[in-house]
């Protein structure tokens, strides 16, 4: 396919998106539109995998050019190879582990309510301490597996500010 | 009007803020060697001893067969009135350029240097066919190799003029007035 064609079909998938759209935003009004952001998901799905397996077969032409390939610099896009690399976590299962292994780590928190007392009493952030708010938004869930990832969500602020 | 004679270490070494050493490496001055760079020195030449016999890479560099290669070749361009620009290009050969690199960086990160546009800029003012631009790098500590590559462009060589452009002029206003040129 040239990609003259290839931007034809990509048109025209965009196109296909538009009307699917119409159809999966009226989620709660129309039980059909579950099914529409499904197709939709899946077809995500599909191309992302599609991406993942077509960059494990550019790495082996790559290698068969020379070993040790470590990437190219494109006009649009950089490619680079991560090396296979092992690291230790620990099993949660188990709730003693040899100290010899462990290593103390401090962590610093913002205290929430110390930072909001003062928010509130001087209209004002203590110094290095920063505010983000998160929009509201929907999130989407493939139910096949309860452990599956959030795998959509769509960012929009409210007009409340509420996250 | 004397010219100045740019090179990409002289203007990397400005960059950085180490004018005496660039002021050194400029007049041919003893450099402080560092241990690294002895080693990456045997290693460059061990790279031209195998290019030069066999007409190829040694297999600490991936072992790249090659068709006519030209190793070290030293390229020397009248840029403009006021400068002169001059490098060593590791390899060229029949329309690709090589840039061999030890230690610890990857490949990828000095494909991304100044040095590989300004290099890129050189063979191509020469008339040099040039298409794509490989960099490999040992990593003697580790036995290892690993390679980058990119396509030449002519973006390419406006970002080695850009470089140019935003240094050298210092550089040249420095000597000037040092009386050193």
């Amino acid at each position: 396919m040239n990609t003259q064609k290839l931007k034809e079909v990509i048109d025209e998938l965009k196109q296909i998106f538009i009307e699917k759209e119409k159809k999966a935003k009226k989620l709660v009004i129309d039980e059909e539109a579950e099914e529409t952001f499904f197709e939709l998901i899946n077809f995500r799905d599909w191309i992302e995998n599609e991406i993942e397996q077509l960059k494990q077969k550019t790495l082996q032409e790559a290698e068969k050019e020379m070993p040790n390939f470590k990437g190219i610099l494109g006009k649009k896009l950089e490619f680079r190879v991560y090396n296979e690399r092992a690291y230790y976590k620990l099993n949660k299962e188990f709730k003693e582990v040899n100290p010899e292994f462990l290593k103390e780590v401090r962590i610093f928190k913002v205290d929430e309510e110390k930072v909001r007392k003062f928010e509130k009493e001087n209209n004002a952030l203590p110094l290095g301490i920063l505010k983000e708010v998160k929009p509201k938004r929907l999130e989407v869930k493939l139910r096949k597996n309860e452990e599956a990832e959030i795998i959509l969500h769509t960012d929009e602020f409210m007009a409340d500010g509420q996250g | 009007m004397r010219k100045l004679r740019l090179s990409y270490t002289l203007m990397n070494l400005w960059q950085m803020g180490k004018v005496d050493e660039a002021i050194s490496y400029y007049f041919k001055l003893e450099r402080k060697t560092t241990e690294a760079m002895e080693q990456g020195i045997v290693v460059d030449k061990l790279i031209k001893q195998t290019i030069e016999k066999e007409k190829r890479l040694p297999d600490f560099m991936g072992g790249l067969k090659l068709i006519n290669p030209k190793p070290q070749l030293k390229i020397e361009i009248s840029y403009n009135d006021y400068f002169d620009l001059v490098g060593v290009i590791d390899c060229y050969d029949e329309g690709k350029m090589f840039e061999f690199k030890t230690g610890k960086l990857t490949s990828m990160d000095y494909l991304k240097s100044y040095q590989i546009k300004l290099y890129s800029l050189l063979l191509t003012e020469k008339n040099y066919p040039l298409k794509e631009i490989f960099v490999i790098r040992f990593n003697q500590k580790e036995n290892k190799n690993d390679w980058s590559k990119m396509f030449f462009r002519e973006e390419t060589n406006d970002q080695a003029r850009n470089f140019i452009d935003s240094i050298a002029p210092e550089i040249y206003h420095f000597f000037k007035q040092k009386g050193l040129i």
